[in-house]
């Protein structure tokens, strides 16, 4: 059911079977679990089996220091052992499943884009966690009686069918909602991918820089950019600079369409350190007129 | 039955007090929150007390076949529990809950009544209070089918209630057998501990 069932192996099991399986790490989503090592088992002497992921999950670690999420973890957990249905709305990339996830890691796991396999577990299933739930058209289809349901959509609109078919609506708050949890994620994005591109730089993030418009996604990607780019020297500069031009230097107007990518960053980042047009305009050597000039041309006044 | 009714059963006595020492039996219909009477009498031999009695009116038996299908076995408190935990997520107010945890599991459709719970609570969402009370109905039973229920009392009082969707939420709690009182800012369901 769970599309990664297919390469994910348990180690806690008593050894009665020598098989030699390659573990590949999980995805490395937010709250997702610990990554697996690659290396081979049978040098650590171990029996493995393959189990589907929804019976040798690793317990997923949900961080959030949000008052508004701690109230839905509670709703959650206290519906675990009720035949009540319950639907968890919020903006993509908040971190809804994980969350999930963390609660439920031994129930079944459906996507809701796959009408037929709904039905088949909705007759199979009485804990059922069915996720994309935003891709059901047709409500009205699905019985939810007697089981207890946990649904993720990836929307914030509740329609009638939605108010008269969950006793428990969940709106998860989107990540700018939530600036305590900026700095914890922030914090443990850091330590995570400083591990992974294997730097020990020092640089710290500023906050206000990383980008929160795509929830985690976003601010995941601008933390990366930012680690990427701090211990960047001119080589490096130059290189990267390289390869976005390749491909977009055509037409007869390049030099001129292209200059902004040097002139831009050069303006904005002398304005935000000296404060001052004058100032900056005797740092780059040019006339105060001009620097004007470009500013008004680049949007940056 | 409630600290405002005592001031009503007061002038109820006085105005329908014998002429002189004795007492006298007046018809009428009578409700306060899920009590109904049927007449009072007033009594009084001295001029310094006067006794009211109230005639209760039985429950009227439910004729219909209750339909149970899709109940199973439920701890009102933990369904409650959850449902206030929902409701404070927007709710800035103050709450308050007194419930007996001693209460014994009974028959519900889950989902149908959290989802009655979800709708009664929207009704305080702008109330400053909200005092919850759970209790069994000492005395008061409820035949179904010849079979005697004790009945459960949720009580929600708040100093304020949005009554507009009353109609919507009488029809949710009749379709889980459940009778709904509404007062002004206050409302009570009785619950049969279907076993």
């Amino acid at each position: 059911m769970y599309p990664l069932a297919d390469r994910t192996i348990c180690l806690d099991q008593p050894q009665d079977d020598r098989t030699h399986r390659q573990i590949t790490p999980l995805s490395n989503t937010y709250g997702s679990f610990e990554p697996y090592p690659t290396l081979s088992l049978r040098i650590l002497n171990l029996s493995i089996r393959t189990f589907d992921y929804n019976n040798c999950m690793k317990p997923v670690q949900f961080l959030s220091n949000s008052t508004a999420v701690e109230q839905i973890i509670k709703g959650l957990t206290l519906t675990k052992s009720l035949k009540v249905s319950s639907i968890l709305m919020g903006e993509p990339f908040t971190g809804k499943k994980s969350l999930v996830e963390s609660i439920f890691p031994h129930a079944a796991y459906i996507d809701a884009s796959h009408p037929e396999a709904l039905t088949r577990a909705l007759s199979q299933q009485e804990d059922l966690v069915i996720y994309h739930f935003e891709s059901i058209t047709d409500l009205s289809r699905y019985d939810f009686t007697n089981r207890h349901i946990v649904a993720i959509a990836d929307t914030i609109k509740i329609s009638p069918s939605i108010e008269e078919k969950f006793a428990f609506i969940y709106h998860m708050p989107a990540l700018r909602e939530r600036p305590e949890d900026c700095a914890l994620l922030l914090s443990y994005f850091s330590k995570q991918i400083k591990e992974e591109l294997m730097t020990d730089t020092h640089y710290e993030i500023d906050a206000a820089r990383l980008d929160l418009s795509e929830n985690i996604k976003s601010f995941k990607a601008s933390i990366y950019r930012e680690l990427v780019t701090a211990d960047i020297d001119r080589e490096g500069l130059e290189a990267l600079i390289y390869t976005y031009l390749y491909t977009r230097i055509e037409g007869n107007n390049a030099y001129r369409e292209q200059l902004g990518l040097l002139e831009r960053p050069m303006i904005k980042a002398g304005l935000d350190r000296y404060r001052s047009q004058l100032k900056l305009s005797s740092v780059l050597g040019v006339n105060r007129n001009t620097l004007r000039k470009k500013i008004h041309e680049h949007h940056l006044d | 039955m409630g600290i405002d009714t005592k001031r009503e059963l007061f002038e109820l006595a006085v105005t329908y007090a014998p002429q002189s020492f004795g007492h006298r039996v007046a018809l009428m219909e009578l409700s306060f929150s899920s009590h109904a009477f049927y007449g009072i009498n007033v009594l009084y031999n001295n001029e310094e007390e006067i006794a009211l009695w109230l005639y209760l009116r039985p429950r009227p038996k439910a004729s219909k076949k209750e339909n149970t299908e899709g109940y199973t076995r439920t701890d009102l408190n933990l369904l409650l529990q959850a449902n206030i935990e929902l409701f404070r997520i927007s709710y800035t107010g103050k709450l308050s809950l007194i419930t007996d945890y001693t209460m014994p599991h009974i028959q519900l459709h889950q989902n149908s009544f959290s989802l009655l719970l979800r709708k009664i609570f929207t009704q305080f969402s702008t109330s400053k209070t909200v005092d919850i009370s759970m209790t069994i109905k000492i005395g008061a039973k409820i035949i179904i089918e010849e079979k005697s229920y004790p009945l459960i009392t949720l009580k929600l009082d708040a100093d304020h209630r949005d009554s507009d969707n009353d109609k919507v939420l009488r029809e949710l709690a009749l379709s889980n057998t459940i009778d709904i009182y509404f007062e002004a800012s206050s409302l009570q369901l009785e619950i049969p501990a279907l076993y």
